[in-house]
């Protein structure tokens, strides 16, 4: 399935405006890893994204959460956290 | 001659007093000359002990052992399997201490907390090292395509940390609270949270807070006085956060150049000073300013500039270093003792506080099978604070993936190319140099938007 839901979309956008990606944001398939072989993002796009979740969404990432391998997995990993954590 | 000269595994401590702490608990020195004795006790016959323990305090059990048992401490720059695979090669035998439950496959492996579990607390008796021993082998990128090995005896690890201590403030006696967000296998993070604090009666954090929101929990996990050791990439998402940090001593920065306004802005928002280290590999740290109000660097005390009359370089000299050590960048000496940074070296690029030879790199992406040019470019026209290397390749009938995938097994992810530009041929001139204006206008042409 390569369909976005409504906050996968949002949360790509981000990604993809955040980091300055050349990649379209309707390409990034939900199920997809988003660093290493998948997107190829690293730790530097890591403290990018936290910083642009942190002023969209109004909570902070931690990395000491245990389910932090799970957060970043994929863009629907990481959609989904936003949903349960967000303030704003 | 101090033939026999000997500097104590840890100093400014007594039995009692606490080493290290993560949110779950302290560690004293007597439970952590336990836990040295019990892994030095465990360790096989071996050339080497390849540490990559990713927790400060498993790191350091497994460094006190080895140095206590006269084995070098080998420390890889990164974790990628090549790196790993290379060092395996070229020290044969060599055992990997690791804090991970999964070793990497195929190494002599010790489980340090495990086999540290065995041991129980000791009397406060402090094992003497040898200065002129081998503490640590620091692999730095080399032009060649090989990691280079850089040897450091304990007398100058123990030397350099006591100059960063005085200048610091930070000498035993007022015990500190010493929090990194760096790794410890680097010199910096190796100089800063290990030594530093182990060789002055301080307590160091486990931990590698990453994210501002993990600074600011481990921060406030510990008493004051508080140091902070971090980069500029790591200083500037706190202030760009906006996260609330506890009173701090002083903010230490080092691996890239931290721009004026970003430590004047940390040193008002945090109210304390920020203070740059200057080294390099070979070398380790030989100087500090206070960035906001300090153009020059000031070496440590006690070691000078001087300039090498054959070939016009500039050489730092203190009486640890076997010889000389060259400058790698270009410096414009106002002193024997200050200088300033003039050009960073051609060959040695930073991308998000990482070092890096673009010979090194472009060894890398010509090996790839299929690749028949390549050059790394790291472009200076953008606005981004972390400024990405683009790659330039000739390879018909390659994807971007087919020359992506060999070298993420061989290169730190910050130094993928981002983007990777295929080309017809590169500007080589007639001795088949690539020269950088031609470069710089390769990229004009071909950069993204």
């Amino acid at each position: 399935m390569n369909a976005q839901s409504t906050i996968e979309s949002e949360v790509a956008n981000l990604i993809v405006t955040s980091l300055n990606l050349e990649k379209d944001p309707g390409a990034i398939v939900p199920a997809q890893a988003l660093f290493g072989s998948g997107l190829g993002l690293d730790s530097i796009d890591a403290l990018e994204l936290a910083m642009a979740i942190s002023q969209r969404y109004g909570f902070k990432l931690r990395s000491d959460d245990p389910d932090n391998g799970k957060i970043f997995a994929s863009l629907s990993a990481l959609s989904v956290h936003i949903e349960r954590n967000r303030t704003k | 001659m101090g033939a026999s000269l000997t500097y104590p595994l840890i100093e400014g401590y007594t039995g009692q007093s606490i080493l290290a702490w993560d949110q779950h608990r302290a560690i004293t020195v007597e439970e952590f000359l336990g836990d040295t004795s019990a892994v030095a006790a465990a360790l096989p016959e071996a050339g080497y002990l390849v540490n990559v323990c990713e927790d400060r305090y498993w790191f350091l059990v497994a460094f006190a052992a080895a140095l206590s048992r006269g084995i070098p401490n080998l420390l890889p720059h990164n974790r990628t399997p090549a790196t790993l695979a290379e060092v395996r090669d070229r020290y044969p035998g060599a055992v990997f201490a690791s804090d991970q439950d999964q070793p990497e496959p195929g190494q002599i492996g010790l489980n340090i907390p495990n086999t540290a579990r065995r041991g129980t607390a000791r009397p406060f008796e402090v094992p003497a090292i040898a200065a002129a021993q081998t503490a640590a082998i620091v692999f730095t990128s080399g032009s060649t395509g090989s990691p280079k090995p850089n040897v450091k005896t304990w007398g100058s690890m123990v030397q350099i940390a006591r100059r960063t201590a005085q200048r610091f403030d930070l000498a035993a006696g007022k015990p500190a609270s010493i929090i990194a967000t760096v790794p410890q296998q680097h010199m910096y993070g190796l100089e800063t949270s290990i030594m530093l604090p182990t060789q002055h009666g301080h307590a160091f954090h486990r931990g590698k807070p990453f994210f501002p929101e993990d600074v600011r929990v481990a921060l406030n996990s510990a008493p004051a006085p508080r140091v902070l050791i971090t980069t500029p990439v790591h200083l500037r998402a706190c202030l760009a956060d906006g996260v609330a940090l506890p009173e701090l001593k002083l903010i230490v920065s080092a691996t890239a150049p931290l721009p004026v306004e970003l430590a004047a802005q940390a040193e008002d928002r945090y109210g304390t000073h920020v203070r740059e280290i200057y080294g390099w590999s070979e070398a380790g740290s030989v100087a500090s300013r206070r960035t906001r109000t300090d153009g020059s660097w000031r070496v440590f005390d006690g070691s000078t500039i001087t300039r090498d009359e054959d070939n016009g370089r500039f050489l730092l000299n203190a009486d640890f270093y076997p010889a000389p050590v060259p400058f790698e960048d270009v410096i414009e000496q106002n002193s024997e003792t200050e200088f300033r940074l003039v050009g960073r070296s051609l060959d040695m690029i930073n991308v998000a506080g990482k070092r890096v030879s673009l010979g090194d790199l472009n060894f890398k992406v010509c090996a790839v099978p299929g690749v028949r040019d390549a050059a790394f470019y790291l472009p200076n026209d953008s606005d981004n604070v972390v400024a990405r290397l683009a790659a330039f390749v000739v390879a018909p009938g390659l994807s971007e993936k087919d020359i992506l995938e060999p070298l993420r097994a061989s290169l730190d992810a910050v130094f993928l190319p981002r983007p990777l530009i295929f080309v017809d041929r590169l500007p080589r001139n007639e001795t088949g140099k690539l020269p950088l204006n031609q470069l710089d206008a390769l990229w004009k042409t071909h950069r993204p938007k």
